[in-house]
């Protein structure tokens, strides 16, 4: 047993400590590539604002409003992408049980617990002007509000148990579970009648959207997506410091 | 109240929330890249210092403790339930003569 930061945390053994541990601290492709990424998104994000708010037409039936779903629409999808991340990286962890997977998937469900809470805030705005209600339980935005709830526990689970090993474990078994709820929420408007408009883009399907409008949510799309990818990037850049620093406080504990 | 009002609330809400995180992540990466230079100072320096009387200083954490370099968010200290201040009793002991 080590203390560090007042969290007693078990390594098998030093050896074991070194195997587990991240040996790459050179994160210099990340910087790198995140200079370019931030620059991008934001570049990205300035444009896609500018389509939404001036560009675009206002709705027949919404007006202005429909313009919230040039966030709303985006911050859903990344959402979901983060989310499978997190899949990706539980699953990972479980197989490989190499740490790399775990840093990858608690890092990609911070930033999708963010924008759930985003989606929900933004759904919430947008529901105001065009329902007359701030919340209502449609089955789209319940089950939405649960992964929320259920993503939010992720974290915690993760800040309450010091053990990495236990740790990167227990949260790759909810990191997979909690995955479930993600088809529920994109299916709930098809499988439910529900106060909620169903899919803005369907597979193998024309958009019922105009021309304008589609580019429009496409620019935002693809911004939002650049964003997660350079915010994932510099979340794992930190999650790598974090366990090399870490790591020099365990070196440190062992010669004093 | 107008759509426009309603537009306005949503952009301020996602892209502020956005970039409030995005800036405290760049703070965070920032002070661990900081920690991690004074922890590895420090590892060079008490090699060197190994077969004197170890006249040890400054701790490598008590930058981190201190939040004038640390990140107090790091991976454990997020695990330790607000119990900070009694961190590092392994490092506490007194040096070896």
């Amino acid at each position: 047993l080590v203390e560090i930061d007042g969290a007693l945390v078990r390594f098998l053994s030093e050896e074991r400590l070194r195997d587990t541990l991240i040996r790459e601290t050179d994160m210099d492709w990340i910087q790198k590539r995140g200079y370019a990424l931030g620059a991008g998104s934001l570049g990205l994000l300035a444009l896609g604002g500018y389509l939404a708010l001036v560009w675009s037409p206002p709705d027949v039936d919404q007006g202005d409003a429909v313009r919230i779903m040039y966030v709303h629409v985006p911050s859903a999808w990344t959402m979901y992408l983060a989310f499978f991340i997190t899949l990706v990286g539980s699953v990972g962890y479980l197989w490989k049980k190499d740490l790399k997977w775990d840093r990858l998937a608690a890092s990609s469900a911070e930033i999708g617990v963010l924008l759930t809470a985003l989606t929900l805030a933004s759904g919430s705005t947008w529901g105001r002007p065009v329902w007359g209600v701030w919340w209502t339980w449609d089955p789209r935005i319940t089950t939405t509000a649960i992964l929320f709830v259920i993503y939010s526990g992720y974290l915690m689970l993760r800040a309450l148990q010091p053990d990495p090993l236990i740790r990167a474990r227990q949260a790759a078994v909810v990191g997979i579970i909690g995955f479930v709820d993600i088809p529920i929420i994109q299916f709930s408007v098809d499988w439910w009648r529900s106060l909620h408009q169903g899919p803005t883009f369907r597979l193998l399907q024309d958009p019922t959207l105009d021309d304008r409008m589609e580019i429009a949510l496409l620019v935002n799309l693809v911004a939002f997506t650049v964003l997660y990818v350079f915010l994932l990037g510099q979340r794992l850049r930190l999650a790598s410091l974090e366990e090399r620093r870490d790591e020099l406080i365990w070196e440190e504990a062992q010669r004093v | 109240v107008s759509s426009w009002t309603y537009v306005a609330i949503a952009y301020t809400v996602v892209w502020g929330a956005l970039a409030v995180y995005a800036l405290l992540l760049a703070r965070r990466v920032a002070q661990a890249k900081e920690v991690e230079r004074r922890l590895e100072d420090t590892d060079s320096g008490a090699g060197k210092r190994a077969s004197a009387s170890r006249p040890y200083t400054r701790r490598p954490y008590d930058a981190d403790r201190s939040g004038t370099a640390g990140d107090d968010r790091g991976r454990h200290a997020e695990g330790d339930g607000g119990q900070k201040e009694q961190d590092g009793a392994a490092c506490d002991a007194p040096p070896a003569p």
